[in-house]
């Protein structure tokens, strides 16, 4: 592992927008041939403040793609069926093996 | 043998719903699919012998309500409008049950849905073969409750609860106004008998007549999804497919239509009604392609799609064109379940995906279903001598000769309309089947 002057939790938080913005651009763009190209722009865009290591800039440069972000957030995101709020997210749940109300311990 | 297309699916249903452990899945499908499979026979019989041959049949069973002037009777009609109305019914039903047997054959439950099914045929055959609007209104409430109970098949989830319910509700403030429409009905008739309330009909005042089309008019709207109340309708597609395809495309959704056609001769003296049916047709068709063409889960496409046509057929009964939006009806029925059918079989093979933005390249996995969903669209958009052809265009041509300002709003709204119906069928269609692979690469090697 290389060292990075960055804290494990601000790599996460940096990592996680550069996912929600690619998925939110692939919920638009929908073929991936053309998202590949958007990708690569929003990469560009991350890959030119690489370098930026002051915080009150970091938070400021986050911030706006935060927003820019939640400018172009899709309406109707894909969801995959088995996740919550799929299609299929808690169709046919098993019923539970334990009694759903232990009359017994409630009179005890 | 009139009431054995009726009895036969009530008996399977009960068989099935309360005997469903002690026959199992095996015998469910085939007691609930055998009954469907006698009961459209006779249905085709009978079709032959009132529909063709012009003998229609009135049973009178018993007599129900017997209260100073209201004396309501269970008494069944089967006439040219009723066996029109069992084909597409039964036929549709009995394929669907047949399709069930093995679309849900891994989910559990099976005797109950079997069960719920045949009874939402049972009902939906009272509400057409009724001789009274009582009898009608209690297939007509039955269909709303067991549209509930299907909608909700998955009751551990809770997007189903939140649709089924919306459905239920907004089904209630249609029979609100269908339920006071009864009460003037009654008021000015002194009866709720087909044969009484027609015959007098030319004879009554005519703000009495529009305000009781109007109320119909209401229940109507509510049952056959027109703005503003079908937002039930998209909502209704947490069910399982063959629900869509049986329910929110063939039949239920119809029995608005049919409330209105078999009103025929009071909304014929009501000029008013007729222009607001025609306003309200025209717009839910142009309102409802528009949102079709923004949505990404496959059957909510179909589904405004349905709302599209559903307008096009209330437009037909605003226009006094009742038999050309029955013909739409029937025709609407068929292409419209092939297409849910179609849906199913696609949502099956991507593993339950529904989003068209994860599908594509299918024509090479399943090309037996892509000719059935093409011949299906081709069908809704009205292609030279597919059935759509022969209702649809003919709606917007009667519209254009009306020659009044109503009907140049819905020849108008009606065109732009299709050519909405022809961009989002193929747009269904292209991402569905036509264009590159987006789903997942495992669900293709499958």
């Amino acid at each position: 592992m290389s060292a990075s002057p960055f804290s494990s939790a601000h790599r996460l938080y940096v990592k996680s927008l550069y996912r929600r913005m690619l998925k939110n651009e692939l919920d638009w763009v929908v073929r991936r041939d053309i998202w590949r190209g958007r990708a690569q722009l929003i990469r560009a865009e991350f890959e030119r403040n690489r370098d930026v290591h002051e915080p009150r800039a970091l938070a400021q440069i986050l911030e706006q793609a935060e927003a820019a972000l939640a400018r172009k957030l899709h309406p109707d995101p894909y969801i995959p069926p088995t996740m919550p709020g799929g299609t299929k997210w808690e169709r046919n749940i098993p019923p539970t093996i334990a009694p759903l109300y232990d009359h017994t311990a409630a009179h005890h | 043998m009139y009431l054995s297309i009726l009895i036969f699916p009530l008996l399977a249903s009960f068989v099935s719903g309360f005997l469903g452990r002690k026959i199992g899945v095996t015998g469910s499908h085939i007691i609930t699919c055998s009954s469907l499979i006698i009961s459209s026979l006779l249905a085709t019989v009978a079709f032959y012998e009132v529909g063709i041959c012009g003998s229609p049949v009135s049973i009178h069973l018993f007599s129900w309500v017997d209260s100073e002037f209201m004396s309501i009777s269970w008494e069944f009609l089967f006439d040219q409008l009723t066996v029109s109305m069992f084909i597409p019914v039964l036929y549709i039903s009995t394929v669907i049950h047949i399709y069930t047997t093995s679309y849900l054959s891994e989910d559990p439950h099976n005797q109950r849905f079997f069960s719920y099914l045949s009874l939402f045929t049972f009902f939906m055959l009272l509400l057409v073969s009724g001789a009274n609007y009582f009898v009608m209104f209690i297939g007509w409430e039955g269909i709303g409750v067991v549209s509930y109970l299907l909608i909700n098949f998955y009751y551990t989830r809770i997007q189903a609860n939140k649709a089924a319910i919306l459905a239920l509700t907004m089904n209630r403030v249609g029979d609100m106004g269908l339920s006071v429409g009864f009460f003037a009905l009654f008021a000015l008739f002194g009866s709720l008998d087909y044969a009484t309330i027609f015959s007098l009909a030319p004879f009554m005042n005519e703000t009495a007549i529009t305000i009781i089309s109007l109320l119909l008019l209401m229940g109507a709207m509510a049952k056959s999804a027109q703005i503003p109340l079908h937002s039930w309708l998209p909502g209704s597609m947490e069910a399982p497919t063959p629900v869509s395809a049986l329910l929110h495309a063939a039949t239920l959704v119809t029995a608005g239509l049919y409330l209105l056609v078999r009103s025929s001769p009071i909304l014929e003296y009501s000029s008013t009604a007729l222009l607001v049916i025609t306003l309200v047709g025209a717009t839910t068709a142009f309102f409802a392609a528009t949102c079709g063409l923004v949505q990404n889960d496959l059957k909510r496409i179909i589904a405004f799609s349905t709302i599209s046509q559903l307008g096009y057929m209330v437009m037909a009964v605003g226009l006094s064109q009742y038999n050309v939006a029955l013909m739409h009806v029937v025709n609407h029925a068929f292409f419209k379940a092939l297409l849910f059918l179609g849906a199913g079989a696609v949502i099956h093979s991507f593993a339950d995906e529904q989003d068209v933005r994860k599908m594509g390249g299918l024509i090479n996995f399943l090309p037996f279903t892509y000719t059935a969903m093409l011949v299906g669209s081709l069908s809704l958009l009205a292609t030279p001598w597919l059935t759509g052809f022969y209702s649809k265009d003919l709606i917007i041509e009667l519209a254009y000769g009306q020659y009044s300002f109503t009907g140049m709003y819905a020849y108008i709204l009606g065109s732009l309309t299709a050519g909405l119906t022809a961009f989002y069928s193929f747009r269904l269609i292209s991402l569905v089947f036509l264009t590159v692979p987006n789903g997942i690469r495992k669900v293709y090697l499958n």
